[in-house]
Formats: structure tokens, C-alpha cells, sequence
């Protein structure tokens, strides 16, 4: 089904994401250049004017900005992002270091989304007028709007402070696993992933939710449903082979742009949980103007969204038939 | 679910989380260690783990006095000259001896700490211009000025066993570097095979995980700490941090905000201690320029040039008032430079009365009685509550007539156009345990690139007799001839007022109430200082 059309495709999808990294790289990179000098966060107060002229000279902040940009680009084509300015070293390295922490709660926030959010989402459509698809949807609501930071905080006096069930912040236990250092393989570890996983999900689950409600809703009264009540199918064949099927596509696409969101962007439930992932790495670094891990970060998550819209791509084929044969052609 | 599994389930979490272990010690850092290498970076909490691993020749205490450490004790031989007395009974943990080549080493790594370039430490050993070593455990310095505080320098400089670099010939010559080919790497101090001190902890390795784990060095030559073990994490955010300790995942976290306490209040098993730490918050005047870029006075002059506006200004501000409501008790209202206890500091400062009355005499004694126009630089997240406190100030000012624009920004933002001199009126903070001639030395102090003076005078204040007397300040050894100078320089400075003391800020822990401990006025949380009751 990989057919030439198809590797065409992908190619001109990478063409353009590297357009898009370029543009990322330009604005960031000169977004940080005018918010000012890091020389100040690096340095102690006390530190001489020699200490200082000394630090510009190493970091290469003493040239003109568009000359360090140029440097910046030459090193980025050949593989290398800069130092950081905060940890001396390669600021790619301390965002890749960090990754497997956020993938593995993304992971974990995004199964919980689903396996809660569609069961939810699709009983409330087959009933829309019970109290309990009520109260689903209502819960919905709120958890569309609850602020995370705040969120976050709620669910550690809960869990942590008033009832002591769940550690309330950091990350536990890692175990080594295909040279990665993961959570989930140990008691320890998963505890500690339960709190932020949950902050991350009850967005997750709610979205799903009424995605599942509403592609439930409208497949219902589709031909194709009718037919195979008159074909006299059990109600839950009809619900896993016809109802499910359908409506899988827009909870794919959603859940695989929103699992890049969950990947970029949980910098808040990192933050307010102190998980050490590439969020956390984000804010400390925006902090202390630590541009090569900023610049190196940002174009990392417009690669990671490029691959990941790719892959929703081709999950597509997977799932509708339709798709697959038009591309074939 | 059925209830027996509900009530197996919360006892399974409940186990998992309260594995309190007495002889562990958890501390919640507010921000994190960057590296173990004790050369990398002087930043408060990446020192504050070196001090567990890696000794200096000299310590300084809670109250920033110095004591002997790694150095038994020292003396000054000439005004340029000084003999330090190492301790002959140290082992590092790999078990070689510590000998003054050690010192030698770590103070030539200083230049080559962070993949060649300076790092902590090397202002200190900038002072030094040869080291001789007649004996193992003697080291004879020789400083190009008189430097007489070279003992508090060197408790900046952690030292690392010289078998951790491959070694030519060693001596202190900073053009051969001194006969060292190669010294050890932070990647190899941060993966533990190069981690070699003499501290009463070592560490396995320091990695991304985010979390130290200290275990007790069973060859430590000094006192052992109370604790086996110790871990160390980072939580940056405050309300985080507060519900860790109060979940049971710490049993010590640092700065912690008197409105929190209440929460360990209300739970009855948690104590704290809050003292006033080192740190000034102080008013920064641009005495110099005419024109000056913050500044509009009918008169097409710069007000603050004139020392009556000065004192005006630092009337019109009620510190008590700040500490008391703004800062919730969490600061004490400053009336010089360095907190009472440190060498040099005044013992009979008056405090600064609040009188609004008298500051608008001024003004108007210096010919501004219908006020002027003033623009007001301040951070909103470098200090405690600094947007706040900016505000106030803004407030007590416009009272007496400055008509006050606040511009509050972040803190890389504000020390970057700082730097580059875009402020009249701004405030700032300053923290350091030599007492209040560090601060003039930097920030009062007339500009000098070579001596390394006024790097942070960006008010641009000039007063050569007061140079004379910090000069001496600087370098006489005498002690109380040295008090004497820069006490006199604090006074200069306090009459003239280029810069106007607000106050010291407090620095807190809270902990479990089997711990017991004094704080120290540094804000450095180091595991040897807390104790089991």
C-alpha cells in the first residue's frame, strides 16, 4: 500500500516541515536576542566586568546577532544546536535527555483520555437521555474548563496533603528499558505518574468524550445502521463493528494532534508536579534566556508534530479503506 | 470496585508513599543543582551541594564567619603573604591522602572547569599570584595585593583529588596550565568516576534524573552528619514544594513563604525557622548624567544629582510599613548595607524614620518643592514580592511629590537593560557574607576595570575620598583598623546615598518535628546542618 505516490507524499511533507523549522528557528532565535542579556542570569551580582567580557567572549555573544544567527544555522545543518549557556552542554542532548519522562506521561495521559473519554462519550450517545449521560456530559464541561495550574494543585491537596495516597511531586523509581529510563515498570515509579498523568487526561477525557458523543450520535441514524438492525445484528455488534469503526477517525486525528499538544506543551503539570521532562527543561530555560535550549527545543517540537500529523496520515489508510484506495490510485 | 479492594488498594499507595526511613533525610530544593563538578557554577544551590562532596580549605558558618576546614589554620606572614596549615589526617574517598597538590590542582581547574572555560572559584584564585608547597600539608601564598580576606575567598574553591587529571609536572602557572595535560572533565565529576572529594557525603553519580542521592563518606574524616543518606530534588514552584513536605515526600524544603506556614500551623507536626538572610534590597540613583533617560524636572536638570532629593527620597518611604504589610513579616527594615553581624557592618546605625513631612522640606529646600517626574525600574521575579514592594514605593513617593512611573519587568529583561544603563531610578539586591564592602566595591565604588571595582555602579557615583577609604577597606590586614575603614565607608555611603537601603529580605525552611535546625543566613540548605532532635 506504500506506493510511490505515497513516498512522494512523505518526502514533500519532510521539504516542508524543514521551511517550518527554518521560519521557527529565525523568530525564536531573534525573539530572545531582543528580550535581553543572558550574561546577567549566568554571572553572580558580584562578578567583574572582566568576568563578564570574558563570558560574552566563550558564549560568542560579542558578535553582531545576525552573525551568531549564522553561526547558529551553520552548526544546526551539521547536527549541532549550541551549548547550553546554563549547563555547558549540547543543548540537544539535555532536551533528548529529558524526553523519555514526557513521552511516557504523554503516553499515559493520552490511554487514560481514551479508554475513559470513548466508552464515556459512546454510552452517553446510544443514551442521551438518561441522568447518567447527563451528569457525563456536565462533568465534561468542567473538565474542559478547569484551569490546569490550578487543577494540579487541587489534585495534590487531595491525593497528596488531606488523604496521603499519592506522592505529591518528582518523579520516582526509574527502571532502564531500550536505554531508557522509565517510570511505568516499577510500583514506585507509577505512583509518582498517576497525579500528573490524571492533570494531563481529565482534559483528554472530556474532549473524547464528546467526540465519541457526537460521531456516536450521528452514526446512529446512518443507513448503515439501520440495515444491520434490520439484518437483526446484536446491539453491541453494532456498537463495536459499525458505531466504533466510524467514528475512529476524527478520534484519531484528534488524539494524535493533541498527543504532540501533550508532548510540547505540558509545561504546567510538569512544573506544578516537578516531573523532570522537556517541559520543566523549557521553563527553566526561557528563565535563565538559555537561547540555545529554547531555539533547540522549539524546532524539535515542529519536527515532532510533523511526524506525528505523518503518522495520524497514515493511520488514516489504516483505519478508512476509502482513503487507502484513493491514494492508491 | 468492591470495598476490600478500594481499602487494599489506598493501604498499597499509602505503604508505597510513607517509607519514611530515619535515616534518610529528603530535601526539597527551590531550584537546581547544575552540576557536582565543584568548579561549574557559584549559584547558591549548586554550591550548596558541593559543600556536601567537596570541601574547601576553608568553611563559613550560618552567620558567614570563617572557620578551618580542609586548612587547620592560617596566618598572614607580610601584607602579601600567607601560610595555610593543611590537616594531615584527610583521605579523599577513594582513599588517597590529601596533600597541598590537591589544592594546587583544583585551584588550576578553576580556569578549566566547564569544557575549558572559568568557572566557580576562579575570581579567587585570580588573587593569588604563586603558591609554594615546602611540605605536603603547608602552602605558602603570595597575593599581588594585600588580600585580607583570602581565607573567606578560598571557601569558594571546593577542592578535587589531583589523580583525577593526568598530571605532568605540577605548579601554580597559569601559562602551562600548570603542568596538568589534562584535567578531570564535568562529564566525568557528573558521572561519579572522577566525583573524588573529601565531603562528609558522596554521591553515585549527578544525572538528569533530577534527583541527588547523598550517601554518608564511611571514611570521612570529621564529624559524621545524622543521616545516611540524603536525596535531594527540586520543585520551582512554591505551592508545590509546601505540599510535598506536607504529603510526606520531604522531610525539609527551603523558602517557603510565611503565608504557607499557616498550612504546617493547622497540622501541628512541622516546625520552621525563618531568619533574615544576607540579602539587601536597596534603591540604585543615577548620580551622574544630566540628562539623565528616567528623569523630567521643570528644570531640564537631574534631581538626583542633588543629595537633598536623595534623602528625600529615602524619608518618604516607610520600611516598616513594607516589611510589616507587604512582606508579611518575611523582612527587616534596613538601615545600611550588611545585617549587624557581619565584620564591617555598623553596630549603631539609627534606623530611617519615616518622615514624609521632613522629605517634602527637602524637596523643596532643593528647589523641587513641586516635585518632578521619575521613572521607576524594578523586577516582579528576582525578590521577595519585588512588584509589590515596587508599587509601595511608587505610592510613598508620589505622597511627597515625585510624580512615580513603575515599569516592573522580568528579571532577565531588568538586568540586561540595567547593564546597559537605561535606568535612573532602580531597584535591586545584593547578598554576601564579607559584609557591606562587597556591595561599595561593586555598586558605589568609581568604575576601575583593573582592580575590578563599580562593575555594578550603573547610578555612575564618583567620590574619590570615598575610593581612598574602601580602598583601604579592601586591603589593610590589621582587623580592627580594617573594621574601622569600612565601617566609614558604609557611613559615606549612607550620608551621601547613591544608593538607599529598603531591607534585608528573610529566607525560610519548614520540616518534619524530629528535625531541629538554625538556617543559614546564605539561604544555602545543606544536609550537615540539620540534626535529629
Amino acid at each position: 500500500m506504500l506506493g510511490i505516490t505515497m513516498i512522494n507524499y512523505i518526502f514533500r511533507r519532510l521539504g516542508q516541515s524543514a521551511v517550518v523549522a527554518f521560519i521557527m528557528s529565525l523568530l525564536v532565535f531573534f525573539g530572545i536576542y531582543a528580550v535581553g542579556d543572558p550574561i546577567a542570569t549566568l554571572l553572580p551580582p558580584d562578578a567583574t566586568d572582566q568576568d563578564i567580557e570574558s563570558l560574552r567572549t566563550q558564549l560568542g555573544l560579542d558578535q553582531p546577532v545576525w552573525v551568531q544567527y549564522g553561526q547558529f544555522i551553520w552548526n544546526a545543518l551539521q547536527g549541532d544546536f549550541g551549548d547550553s549557556f546554563v549547563h555547558s552542554r549540547p543543548a540537544l542532548e539535555l532536551i533528548i535527555e529529558r524526553f523519555p519522562a514526557t513521552l511516557e506521561l504523554a503516553i499515559f495521559a493520552l490511554m487514560i483520555g481514551v479508554c475513559f473519554g470513548v466508552p464515556l462519550g459512546i454510552y452517553s450517545g446510544l443514551k442521551p437521555n438518561a441522568k447518567s449521560s447527563k451528569a457525563i456530559m456536565f462533568g465534561s464541561t468542567i473538565g474542559f474548563s478547569l484551569p490546569n495550574f490550578w487543577q494540579g494543585m487541587m489534585l495534590i491537596m487531595l491525593f497528596s496533603v488531606v488523604l496521603g495516597w499519592l506522592p505529591a511531586s518528582g518523579r520516582g523509581e526509574t527502571t532502564e528499558f531500550l536505554g531508557m529510563e522509565l517510570s511505568f515498570m516499577s510500583w514506585d515509579g507509577l505512583t509518582y505518574m498517576i497525579l500528573p498523568g490524571i492533570n494531563l487526561a481529565l482534559y483528554k477525557i472530556s474532549m473524547h468524550t464528546r467526540l465519541a458523543r457526537s460521531g456516536t450520535r450521528e452514526a446512529l441514524v446512518q443507513d448503515y445502521v439501520t440495515f444491520a438492525r434490520a439484518k437483526g445484528l446484536s446491539e453491541s455488534r453494532i456498537v463495536r463493528v459499525h458505531v466504533l469503526r466510524n467514528i475512529l477517525i476524527p478520534i484519531v486525528t484528534i488524539a494524535g494532534l493533541e498527543f504532540g499538544s501533550l508532548i510540547a506543551f505540558s509545561t504546567v503539570t510538569e512544573t506544578v508536579f516537578g516531573w523532570p521532562g522537556m517541559g520543566k527543561l523549557l521553563m527553566d530555560s526561557i528563565r535563565t534566556l538559555d537561547r540555545p535550549v529554547v531555539v533547540a527545543y522549539l524546532i524539535f517540537v515542529v519536527v515532532l508534530f510533523i511526524l506525528i500529523n505523518l503518522m495520524v496520515d497514515l493511520l488514516y489508510m489504516l483505519l478508512d479503506p476509502r482513503i487507502r484506495e484513493k491514494e492508491a490510485k | 470496585m468492591s470495598l476490600t479492594k478500594k481499602i487494599f488498594i489506598t493501604g498499597l499507595l499509602a505503604s508505597a508513599v510513607s517509607q519514611v526511613n530515619a535515616e534518610t533525610l529528603r530535601i526539597g530544593y527551590a531550584s537546581a543543582p547544575t552540576s557536582a563538578d565543584p568548579h561549574y557554577s557559584g549559584h547558591t544551590p549548586t554550591a550548596a551541594l558541593r559543600a556536601h562532596i567537596f570541601e574547601a580549605l576553608v568553611d563559613v558558618d550560618r552567620e558567614s564567619k570563617v572557620s578551618p576546614l580542609l586548612a587547620e589554620s592560617w596566618q598572614a606572614i607580610d601584607d602579601n603573604t600567607w601560610r595555610f596549615n593543611l590537616r594531615k589526617d584527610v583521605a579523599f574517598s577513594d582513599g588517597s591522602p590529601f596533600t597541598a597538590d590537591d589544592v594546587i590542582y583544583s585551584f588550576c581547574r578553576t580556569y578549566h572547569a566547564k569544557k575549558g572555560k572559568r568557572g566557580a572559584g576562579a575570581s579567587s584564585v585570580d588573587l593569588i599570584s604563586s603558591m609554594e608547597v615546602p611540605d605536603p600539608h603547608t602552602l605558602i601564598i603570595k597575593t599581588n595585593l594585600s588580600q585580607p580576606e583570602l581565607p573567606r575567598m578560598m571557601s569558594y574553591v571546593g577542592i578535587i583529588a589531583a589523580n583525577t587529571g593526568e598530571i605532568n609536572k605540577l605548579e601554580f602557572n597559569r601559562e602551562n596550565q600548570c603542568g596538568v595535560a589534562k584535567f578531570a572533565t564535568t562529564e566525568e565529576i557528573n558521572s561519579g568516576s572522577k566525583m573524588v572529594g573529601t565531603g562528609p557525603y558522596l554521591a553515585e553519580k549527578f544525572d538528569k534524573s533530577e534527583t541527588v542521592r547523598l550517601t554518608q563518606n564511611p571514611s570521612y574524616w570529621g564529624e559524621k552528619p545524622d543521616w545516611q543518606t540524603v536525596e535531594i530534588k527540586t520543585i520551582s514552584n512554591n505551592g508545590a514544594r509546601i505540599a510535598g513536605l506536607l504529603a510526606g515526600d520531604y522531610d525539609v524544603i527551603e523558602g517557603v513563604s510565611t503565608k504557607n506556614l499557616r498550612w504546617l500551623q493547622e497540622r501541628g507536626d512541622f516546625e520552621w525557622t525563618v531568619i533574615p538572610s544576607l540579602r539587601v534590597i536597596f534603591l540604585q540613583l543615577d548620580v551622574d548624567r544630566d540628562q539623565s533617560p528616567g528623569v523630567s524636572s521643570s528644570k531640564g536638570d537631574n534631581p538626583l544629582k542633588n543629595p537633598l532629593v536623595r534623602k528625600a527620597i529615602s524619608l518618604a518611604i516607610d520600611r516598616n510599613a513594607i516589611v510589616k504589610f507587604i512582606l508579611e513579616g518575611e523582612g527587616v527594615a534596613a538601615n545600611q548595607f550588611a545585617p549587624e553581624f557581619l565584620e564591617g557592618a555598623l553596630t549603631d546605625a539609627p534606623d530611617i524614620k519615616y518622615n514624609p513631612k521632613k522629605a517634602k522640606q527637602l524637596l523643596a529646600e532643593a528647589g523641587y518643592g513641586d516635585g518632578f517626574k521619575l521613572a521607576f525600574h524594578a523586577t516582579n521575579d528576582r525578590y521577595l514580592y519585588d512588584s509589590k514592594v515596587s508599587q509601595a514605593i511608587a505610592q510613598y513617593l508620589k505622597k511627597v511629590g515625585i510624580d512615580v512611573e513603575l515599569h516592573s519587568m522580568t528579571k532577565t529583561v531588568f538586568f540586561s537593560k540595567r547593564r546597559s544603563k537605561e535606568y535612573s531610578f532602580s531597584m535591586g539586591g545584593w547578598a554576601s557574607g564579607s559584609g557591606p564592602v562587597s556591595l561599595l566595591k561593586s555598586f558605589a565604588a568609581t568604575r576601575n576595570k583593573e582592580k575590578g571595582y563599580g562593575s555594578g555602579n550603573y547610578g555612575g557615583y564618583s567620590n574619590p575620598e570615598f575610593d581612598v577609604v574602601l580602598d583601604k577597606a579592601l586591603t589593610t590586614m590589621d582587623r580592627s583598623t580594617r573594621v574601622g575603614y569600612q565601617q566609614e565607608a558604609t557611613r559615606m555611603i549612607l550620608d551621601d546615598l547613591p544608593l538607599i537601603p529598603l531591607h534585608w529580605q528573610k529566607y525560610s525552611w519548614a520540616y518534619k518535628d524530629h528535625i531541629k535546625t538554625e538556617g543559614r543566613t546564605d539561604e544555602k540548605t545543606i544536609a550537615m546542618e540539620f540534626h535529629k532532635k
